[in-house]
């Protein structure tokens, strides 16, 4: 069916008959010139008699017509689907039978995977379509779909490119056993490897090639990195990391995580030329390492960069042996214990039978003297099998103790500070370098130690001691029990014997001391131990949501679980236990670097083919558009501008260069930048008001602020410029710490950036004073304009400011707030004044809403001149300016006008004596046509 | 269909921006005998009334036969009498009504605004005004816009004004002047030989006086199935607007010849401007010579 023309192959060459069509087209392309525009004209009447000037060409250019049998030719080329196959031996690459196509797609395909996938794509590009190919991934364990599926290589090309890589790696031991009932050369296989040198390799190899022609397609190129483990350290978890190839030197950094995905460290390093590990040491506070759960190494896209940190290494699970009920809790050894542990540790307390049956991290016994047999050899398998025994002396142990101790302890108790003792207390001076507590000090408190047990010498004590007296007698001593540990404090876990307990520092040697013997399966599971897949992670190293058929994972003792098909790499979730399954956990990484006989090594290239029938039509469609264009230039019907020029060519220059974007990101930018006025404005203090659509409004908020600022400048230290209108939207509200809003007649509505802007402003601690002017009115207490107003702007609940408010005595004593109309109510947030940290530090309200009119009140021309009428007068606009002093003065200064310290002060001014004290009610008494204004600023 | 609503509001309203137009003031002291008589005292061979002697009368005026029936003198009064109409003529060749601008007023509904509200504003004087072709009489005032701009779809329009012969009537035309130029050219100057004076006003689409092509087009005309292509016809524009000034300057020479006022307007351009002008022209029109 095909036809090859060289390395190019048509798949369907039959179409290519159709260029025998070609001369024919040339002749009706010839005959058929371009249509001329059809222009209607009625001063052609003066044209009517005219010779033609120039003889029209009535034949299409030549190269017009070249053109679209160009463009004819590419797209018969580009429909009779060729492929470019450039095989080198063609004769024994030419595929005869069904084509078994193996593609590797465990977690170290995944920085490859779309060079892999390419190659199994080229690779069924070239297969004849009249045979099959079955599409086995490697990861894949049962294989009857597979087998079953006899796919055309059209087909199987979407097969392969819905394939992702898995989390977990390829065994081919099985697969190679999978694969044991296909009949011996019955097929050509194709085997496209990620170049890893996996378990059972050659088992499947050989497998591979009794079964017919294998040609194996390896394919490498990025690096392949894995994370393998990690260790903890007392400054943070070290992680081992190996890489497949070793040649260059590489850089690497790893970030950790925390639960929300929030990076929460990085650290660094490098794969030095010619190693293939490695290790990156995080250095952070605890703090910082307990929230860690999971790293991502940067710029590898695999499971394996992927290393999810169990719970183990953070938070533990300790036992905390009761002592049943005591009378004096506070004196009780386990009450240090439970308060030292609370910071990082879950506490669970029982009996030693009770806690045997726990999943635990970490026992501890206080003052247990001597443990019954049974039960000391339950505690004993516990720790050889990875718990972590912590013991606490006290005087039953010194007494008698058994042998699940790290040293072997005299039968008494060293008492430094008793009456017959000449030895004073001792320091906790020292702790020891090889052991956990090398990074502690005890410089911040002095530790004394008043009574221990001692340790009968040995040659090993000294490198099982942890901390020392300053006498050089061990406090901490401990030692590694099968893959557990235990440690011994030779005093109590109470103050009785020691300070101890009750120093800073215990805290931190807990927290040391309990840090698990790092093994896996150290959380003492169980064989019934059956873990829920909580999440998983695909091959590229993204957690996605387990599948709905997962199954859970069971524990078996000795057998440490490994990610699997069954069990992919992810966190699984028991009623105890958490475990984490890593990718990379053991990742020995080996390239395949000798294939095995009868395998034909190919390179990427060799076997794959690219289809071009879509650049073909590609073109054709492209020509065909140049085409359009010129015909339609000839036929005069397009007239370029200078500026259509210009567009056309940042239309091209815009698809092909990348800060297209950038520019008009700036663009954008350029415009939300601040008017240059408002920030010059924002350099001294000044007023501002809302630019809204009525420009009386305006006016009269420009006017009114003028007003009042210049009352402010005569009358008191506040000394405000011209005032300034403000664009809400645009204007960076925040320079200004006062904006008035006058209410236009019609009302206003804000938009959604403009409320946004006001609210953001408001909780900057701003302060918006909102005059409806609709003061005259009789029952105006619904407003609509101000409902629309506030519409979407975050409102707190308002109430009428009262008549003692601070607001009424800020700076003038006023009996009410005054505008054009007097005696309006004044609203303000109601929180002001007596929840004194919210929104504003303060208490101070940042929004007033009045409908006196006070802009009209305060309004004056240029030089001075009042601009409106005022009921009552001049007295009433005196009034006016006086409690719009007030207000300035409450935004400015806050409420410490409230402050107790003036009200004396102001009482005596107001006539009462001082002997009938504070209380704010009272000052209601006060005269309220006492406007003199207050003489302690 | 022509809208006459729009045509009809912008005529007002470009009316409306119009002063009085009065041919008359100027021409009042020699104006023509015979004709409209203008219901007030002035030159006619009508009577108009009898008022009473003023020391400003001469003793000639006196009419003694009614005087002697009293002890008063009187004045006889002849009613005014003026031949002053307007007679307005829009090209209602099919090129004419044309524009290039879509949605636009074509060149003859442009005429028609012009036309109209120059005729309502001479008839403000009581005047009255014709439109020619129509076979309708004249109007008056009151409803002269919207008579006229009916009377202008008549259909027995022809392709030449039929100026009828008499003498001092204004005559205002609007076409483009592109085809019949002869026969018109005829026409106008039997009419102006009979006394008649006037006003040729030529309007053009912006397309016409531009020339805006280039590359292949085919040309037609409308009203008219001939067409033709021209290869290259930015090439052809300067001849175009050679010829296109000729035509111009021909119509601007007959206009001078025959002593008739000619203006120019392109569409698109605002009216009143070439409005003003039109009324300036005719105030001098109509003088004797």
């Amino acid at each position: 069916m095909s036809f090859a023309l060289g390395p190019l192959l048509f798949l369907t060459p039959l179409a290519l008959l159709a260029l025998l069509g070609l001369p024919l087209l040339w002749f009706v392309l010839r005959a058929t010139p371009p249509q001329p525009k059809d222009q209607t004209l009625p001063s052609f009447a003066l044209f009517e008699d005219m010779e033609p000037v120039e003889e029209t060409p009535d034949k299409t250019p030549w190269w017009i017509i070249a053109l679209r049998m160009l463009v004819i030719t590419l797209a018969i080329i580009g429909l009779s689907t060729p492929v470019w196959s450039p095989r080198q031996n063609a004769e024994d690459a030419v595929f005869d039978r069904d084509v078994l196509l193996i593609v590797d797609d465990g977690w170290t395909a995944a920085p490859n995977w779309s060079a892999i996938q390419n190659a199994a794509l080229g690779t069924l590009g070239s297969i004849d379509r009249d045979l099959g190919v079955y599409v086995i991934g490697s990861t894949q364990t049962d294989l009857t779909d597979a087998l079953a599926d006899r796919l055309s290589p059209q087909n199987a090309r979407g097969v392969v490119q819905a394939m992702r890589p898995n989390g977990w790696r390829p065994d081919y031991d099985t697969l190679a056993e999978n694969l044991s009932d296909l009949e011996t050369n019955s097929f050509d296989i194709v085997w496209v490897s990620d170049n890893q040198l996996g378990e059972g390799f050659a088992a499947l190899s050989s497998q591979l090639t009794r079964i017919g022609n294998v040609d194996a397609i390896p394919v490498t190129g990025n690096d392949l990195v894995g994370i393998t483990g990690v260790a903890t350290s007392a400054n943070g978890p070290i992680l081992s990391l190996a890489r497949s190839q070793d040649d260059t030197q590489l850089q690497l950094s790893i970030t950790a995580y925390d639960d929300t995905g929030a990076s929460l460290a990085t650290a660094r390093g490098a794969f030095e030329a010619g190693t293939s590990t490695t290790e990156l040491r995080f250095d952070v506070p605890e703090s910082i390492q307990t929230g860690m759960s999971w790293f991502r190494l940067n710029g590898q896209n695999s499971a394996g960069a992927v290393w999810q940190w169990d719970g183990a290494g953070r938070m533990r699970r300790v036992g905390l042996v009761g002592e049943g009920q005591t009378l004096q809790p506070l004196l009780s050894d386990a009450y240090y214990v439970r308060n030292a542990l609370s910071p990082f540790a879950t506490i669970v307390e029982g009996t030693l039978d009770e806690l045997m049956n726990e999943e635990l991290n970490v026992l501890i016994l206080t003052d247990v003297g001597e443990l019954s047999d049974t039960a000391e050899e339950r505690l004993s398998a516990w720790v050889e099998d990875g718990g972590v025994l912590i013991r606490f002396a006290g005087p039953r142990m010194a007494a008698q103790s058994d042998d699940l101790l790290p040293v072997r302890l005299r039968r008494a108790s060293r008492a430094l500070d008793s009456a017959l003792s000449w030895d004073t207390p001792q320091e906790l001076t020292s702790f020891s370098e090889t052991g956990p507590f090398a990074r502690l000090t005890t410089t911040r408190d002095q530790v004394m130690i008043r009574r221990q047990v001692l340790a009968q010498p040995d040659p090993q004590l000294a490198s099982r001691t942890w901390a020392r007296l300053a006498d050089g007698t061990p406090l901490v001593t401990s030692e590694t029990l099968g893959r557990g540990r235990v440690t011994l404090f030779h005093v109590t876990a109470g103050p009785e014997w020691s300070d101890l307990p009750l120093a800073g520092v215990f805290v931190e040697m807990m927290r040391y001391a309990t840090l698990p013997a790092r093994e896996l399966a150290a959380a003492g599971a169980t064989t019934e131990t059956s873990l829920a897949p909580r999440r998983w992670l695909s091959g590229f190293g993204d957690f996605v949501t387990p599948a709905a058929n997962a199954r859970p994972l069971q524990i078996e003792p000795g057998v440490i679980p490994r990610a699997d098909a069954a069990h992919p790499a992810g966190l699984y979730q028991g009623g105890t236990l958490t475990l984490t399954l890593n990718a990379g956990a053991g990742w020995i990484p080996e390239a395949v670097t000798d294939w095995p006989n009868g395998v034909t090594v190919r390179s990427t290239g060799e076997l794959s083919t690219t289809r071009l029938g879509g650049f073909f039509l590609t073109l054709a469609l492209l020509l065909l558009l140049i085409d359009l264009i010129v015909s339609l230039l000839i036929a005069g019907r397009l007239r370029f501008g200078r500026e259509a020029g210009v567009a056309i060519m940042l239309l091209c220059a815009g698809t092909v260069l990348p800060d297209h974007a950038d520019a008009q990101n700036r663009t954008a930018r350029e415009q939300s930048e601040p008017r240059d006025e408002v920030m010059q404005a924002a350099l001294t203090l000044r007023f501002a008001y809302v630019i809204t659509d009525d420009a009386t409004a305006n006016t009269k908020a420009e006017a009114g602020l003028r007003g009042l600022s210049m009352m402010l400048y005569r009358r008191t230290t506040v000394e405000p410029d011209e005032p300034i209108g403000l664009n809400l939207a645009e204007d960076p509200l925040n320079l200004f710490p006062f904006i008035m809003l006058v209410m236009p007649e019609s009302g206003m509505a804000l938009t959604e950036e403009e409320s946004t802007a006001l609210g953001q402003y408001l909780r900057n601690g701003g302060a918006l004073l909102i005059d409806t002017t609709s003061g005259s009115g009789i029952g105006t207490q619904t407003d609509e304009r101000l409902t629309n107003l506030l519409n979407g702007l975050d409102v707190p609940p308002l109430m009428q400011a009262s008549e003692d408010h601070v607001l009424s005595r800020a700076f003038y004593l006023l009996d009410g707030f005054y505008g054009r109309y007097p005696g309006r109510p004044l609203w303000i947030e109601s929180g002001a004044g007596t929840q004194r940290d919210e929104r504003r530090g303060d208490g101070v309200s940042t929004l007033f809403i009045t409908d006196a009119d006070m802009a009209s009140a305060w309004a004056v021309d240029e030089v001075g001149r009042p601009l409106y009428s005022v009921d009552g007068g001049n007295r009433n606009r005196e009034l006016a300016f006086r409690t719009g002093i007030n207000i300035v003065m409450y935004i400015l200064t806050g409420n410490y006008k409230e402050d107790q310290v003036h009200l004396p002060a102001l009482l005596e001014r107001l006539g009462e004596s001082d002997d009938d004290l504070p209380g704010r009610g009272r000052d209601q008494n006060r005269n309220p046509r006492d406007l003199t204004p207050g003489g302690d600023r | 269909m022509r809208d006459l609503n729009r045509l009809r509001a912008e005529a007002e309203t470009l009316a409306s921006e119009l002063p009085e137009f009065s041919v008359l003031t100027r021409q009042q002291a020699t104006a023509h005998p015979g004709g409209a008589p203008r219901q007030r005292a002035g030159h006619g061979e009508d009577f108009w009334q009898y008022r009473g002697r003023t020391p400003e009368d001469s003793a000639n005026a006196i009419d003694w036969r009614r005087s002697a029936t009293g002890d008063e003198l009187f004045i006889r009064e002849h009613e005014l009498q003026t031949a002053r109409q307007m007679e307005i003529w829009v090209d209602p060749s099919s090129g004419f009504d044309w524009t290039s601008i879509k949605g636009g007023l074509t060149k003859a509904e442009e005429a028609r605004i012009i036309l109209t509200a120059l005729a309502y504003q001479f008839c403000a004087e009581g005047d009255r005004a014709r439109v020619l072709g129509s076979g309708k009489g004249a109007f008056n005032a009151g409803q002269l816009i919207q008579k006229s701009l009916e009377a202008f779809d008549h259909p027995n329009h022809s392709d030449v004004p039929s100026i009828p012969e008499r003498d001092s009537s204004i005559v205002v035309i609007a076409s483009d002047f592109y085809s019949n130029m002869d026969d018109m050219a005829r026409a106008i100057s039997s009419a102006a030989s009979d006394g008649a004076s006037g006003m040729l006003l030529q309007i053009c689409d912006p397309m016409e006086v531009e020339f805006p092509f280039s590359g292949r087009v085919k040309f037609r005309r409308p009203g008219s199935t001939l067409s033709r292509i021209f290869g290259r016809t930015e090439d052809l524009k300067d001849t175009y607007e050679a010829r296109f000034k000729k035509r111009q300057d021909a119509v601007r020479a007959l206009a001078a010849r025959i002593g008739w006022g000619f203006e120019t307007h392109i569409l698109g351009n605002t009216r009143r401007p070439l409005a003003f002008r039109v009324m300036q022209d005719l105030a001098g029109a109509g003088a004797p010579r």
